[in-house]
């Protein structure tokens, strides 16, 4: 199974690009899943089908699914405060277990709770050839898929830290000294076990990413913001050892006779797509002209992929 | 008694006086160690910098018997200089 990533400024077409991805694909023979984790998402509208929430059959081999990412922040939290409550089960006998609802007002949750999301459709996904995830803009998207690796050093350290304190434990009991019946092996101690348990989540998250079939696709305007925050996503992106393998440009206008509004439009539209060719000059850059009507269906989605093509082919290749 | 006993005590005496100095420091070491494990993973929810308020909410739980033992430290913060200088045979 391989991983397809699109990220880029809010609007400059990473629904469409994600969809395209899937329908071209899909058309060389292989079962396609495209995943929406955006929490304004409108997959389901690009294919004039009705979001669900669930996973929707679009054609045979190809599927979509919208994240209700609310929902995913509701259950994950509900998850958390039962846990909560369970181990502080005698707030409810005063009544007062309903205090730790505001959990639900913790930070950071959001991320968490797609990046859950993101490794349950991973896990429940094995059978499919290729999972497209059409992700947040790309300020959210980028905190996303930095969160395991954040999280990962984090658990490291803390594990250590961990290791150094049953190590100190077991000296102790060792001379003879009473360490209170407090756990001295790894394998007795409950912190050590969850500290690990979350630790193998990270793992397989953060290996997943760098993975060779995992690949980013950057997607932006011939603007300067969207192209600068897609320089910003590349940068990050590398940082972290995530792969990037192609770079798509919607909405790029061809004008056989341009009107002298546009003219500065046009020029600032050459200058970007030159800094574009220069900065992403090792990926495929694909461009896709300024489309009459929005790709809206199977059929258009089609005509969209073949814009496509050649970031098709290398990451079929890759 | 004959000398090489007289040897044996002194040294047997040492020997034990060390144990104990070495087991009060290792037990000092411990202390702040579970300290700081437990300020680490309470960190977010006290404002600080540390792992994410998920991690802490996961290991609250299971850090009961830390966190008093903290809790206690952090009374008598003002006697730990002192405390700790003792230990150190610092004067």
């Amino acid at each position: 199974m391989r991983v397809v990533i699109t990220v880029g400024k809010g609007g400059v077409g990473k629904t469409t690009t994600a969809a395209g991805l899937g329908v071209a694909l899909h058309e060389r023979g292989y079962t396609i899943l495209i995943v929406s984790l955006d929490p304004a998402h409108n997959l389901a509208d690009v294919f004039n089908m009705r979001s669900t929430y669930r996973k929707t059959r679009v054609a045979d081999r190809l599927e979509i699914l919208e994240i209700n990412v609310d929902e995913a922040v509701k259950k994950y939290l509900d998850e958390v405060a039962l846990m909560m409550k369970t181990t502080f089960k005698h707030l409810s006998v005063l009544n007062i277990d309903k205090y730790i609802d505001v959990l639900s007002n913790a930070p950071g949750v959001e991320e968490h709770a797609i990046m859950n999301e993101f490794k349950r459709v991973l896990e429940e996904n094995e059978d499919k050839d290729f999972i497209i995830f059409d992700m947040p803009p790309t300020g959210l998207s980028l905190r996303i898929v930095s969160l395991p690796f954040i999280h990962r050093e984090w658990l490291r350290q803390l594990k250590n830290l961990r290791k150094a304190i049953l190590d100190r434990r077991r000296m102790l009991r060792n001379v003879g000294e009473d360490i209170g019946g407090a756990p001295c092996e790894e394998t007795e101690d409950p912190v050590m076990r969850e500290l690990e348990t979350m630790l193998r989540e990270c793992e397989f998250l953060t290996h997943r990413l760098t993975s060779n079939d995992t690949r980013c696709v950057l997607v932006l305007a011939p603007e300067t913001l969207p192209l600068l925050e897609a320089k910003r996503a590349f940068e990050k992106l590398r940082t972290l050892g995530i792969s990037v393998s192609g770079c798509v440009v919607n909405k790029v206008l061809r004008l056989h006779s341009p009107v002298p509004e546009l003219r500065s439009k046009l020029l600032e539209q050459e200058q970007c797509l030159n800094e574009i060719k220069r900065c992403f000059k090792d990926l495929v850059i694909v461009e896709v002209p300024f489309l009459e009507r929005e790709p809206r269906g199977l059929d258009s989605l089609k005509t969209y992929a073949n814009y496509i093509e050649p970031l098709v082919d290398s990451i079929v290749r890759s | 008694m004959r000398l090489r006993d007289i040897v044996k005590r002194i040294f047997g005496g040492v020997a034990e006086s060390f144990k104990e100095r070495s087991g009060e420091l290792v037990r000092l070491e411990l202390r702040e160690l579970e300290n700081a494990f437990v300020l680490l993973v309470i960190s977010p929810l006290i404002g600080l910098p540390g792992p994410s308020t998920v991690t802490s909410l996961r290991l609250l739980p299971l850090i009961e018997r830390e966190l008093a033992q903290s809790l206690n430290v952090s009374r008598r913060l003002d006697d730990m200089l002192a405390e700790m200088l003792g230990y150190l045979d610092i004067t």
